[in-house]
């Protein structure tokens, strides 16, 4: 015979190297959310108004989570309020006197995007990471003199930089535990209050889930 | 100073408020009068109502016990009460005001406004307005300078005070509030 076809031969993983093949997290880009909260306290100038941490302080991220690089990149929503009520008291201005049960609320609804580094390979059990998140946040400040508003609100940068541990229930899992504590830095000025930044430090903790 | 402003949402933060712990006094006083060196004052006997524009004059048990009180505190700071004829150094006018306002806000939906749609399905949700209209019933106290007015010119208003919040027209609790008002002033007393 002058010309032989060749051969495919059907692509066979045996059994044996069937578990030693990568992970699918170790192949191929996956997705990882992550529900977290706890608390809040504020920092910089805005202490000084807001006196009370808060516990109303949450946090959701969707990440893209790269096989091979140790990062992720992803989107973050929030939601953070604080309120202090101060008993009645005068306060003075110039040639103004107000008596007053002042109530103090601060709220933020920050969208971030983020990348985070992470200090273990995408399978490891316990993996810490850093992160860092630019994006904006409604934002908004309210002094009440009784039921009469005053303050300022709008959309504002926020900038937030993040230390935190995922743990793994089952290093095989889908599921875990996630820490996390997060400076915010958000600029925000009231110039009657003496206020030039709304930054926070925000210790969360909560849940991961992933999948491919 | 305080700027008051319109919010969009309801607050709920002040929802728990006790009508007393509502209650707001405000006083403002100009800086140059000398308090000190007035004697006597005149009072009208009856309140007068500012009402949107119309005015009127009001003579309820409830306006006898406001001008009551203030007589009273300021005859404790050492002023004299005497009749409008008598040339009287200080004027004071206890004024009820009623303010409707009315107007509109856009309900502030903050991914919407800022992206321009509502996630990946494209939705989009326009903005919801809402209409309100609100009545504020309020206090209001002047002291004016008849002393050195001069002749022909509007006095000017050395002293007021605004009373605001709920629960200020109770006539067992009016005293109390006036009494605040006038702690609150030190300053205004003759010498």
């Amino acid at each position: 015979m002058a010309m032989s076809t060749p051969v495919w031969a059907q692509q066979v993983i045996d059994r044996d190297q069937l578990f030693k093949r990568q992970s699918p997290y170790e192949r191929y880009s996956t997705y990882r959310v992550s529900i977290t909260g706890g608390l809040g306290i504020p920092m910089g100038t805005i202490k000084d108004f807001m006196a009370k941490n808060t516990l109303h302080n949450y946090s959701l991220g969707l990440d893209f989570v790269f096989p091979k690089t140790n990062l992720s990149a992803g989107i973050t929503i929030g939601s953070q309020y604080f309120q202090n009520r101060l008993p009645r008291q005068v306060y003075r201005f110039d040639g103004q006197d107000v008596s007053a049960v002042q109530t103090r609320v601060l709220s933020a609804y920050p969208i971030l995007l983020t990348g985070s580094y992470h200090f273990a390979k995408v399978n490891a059990p316990i993996r810490p990471y850093l992160q860092a998140g630019l994006g904006g946040a409604f934002a908004e400040l309210a002094n009440y003199y009784g039921t009469i508003a005053t303050g300022e609100n709008g959309f504002k940068l926020a900038a937030q930089a993040t230390a935190g541990v995922r743990v793994l229930f089952n290093s095989k899992g889908n599921l875990g535990f996630e820490a996390a504590a997060t400076y915010q830095h958000i600029p925000f000025t009231v110039a009657n209050e003496g206020i030039k930044d709304m930054s926070s430090f925000n210790i969360r903790a909560g849940l991961f889930y992933r999948w491919w | 100073m305080i700027g008051v402003i319109g919010w969009s949402c309801t607050p709920n933060a002040i929802k728990d408020l006790t009508p007393e712990d509502s209650q707001v006094f405000i006083t403002n006083y100009e800086k140059t009068a000398k308090f000190g060196d007035y004697n006597t004052f005149s009072l009208a006997d009856s309140v007068f109502t500012l009402q949107n524009q119309r005015s009127g004059v009001s003579t309820l048990a409830l306006d006898f016990r406001i001008l009551g009180a203030v007589t009273n505190n300021m005859a404790k700071r050492g002023y004299s009460r005497v009749l409008r004829s008598n040339k009287p150094d200080l004027g004071v006018n206890v004024v009820r005001i009623s303010e409707t306002q009315s107007g509109v806000v856009a309900n502030y939906n903050p991914w919407n406004s800022y992206w321009g749609f509502g996630g990946g399905a494209g939705y989009y949700y326009p903005p919801t307005y809402s209409y309100y209209q609100t009545t504020e019933t309020y206090w209001y106290i002047e002291i004016i300078d008849l002393k050195n007015a001069a002749t022909g010119q509007q006095a000017s208003v050395i002293w007021n005070a605004q009373i605001r919040g709920s629960g200020i027209f109770d006539e067992s609790t009016l005293s109390t509030i006036i009494e605040n008002v006038f702690t609150q002033s030190s300053y205004l007393k003759r010498n």
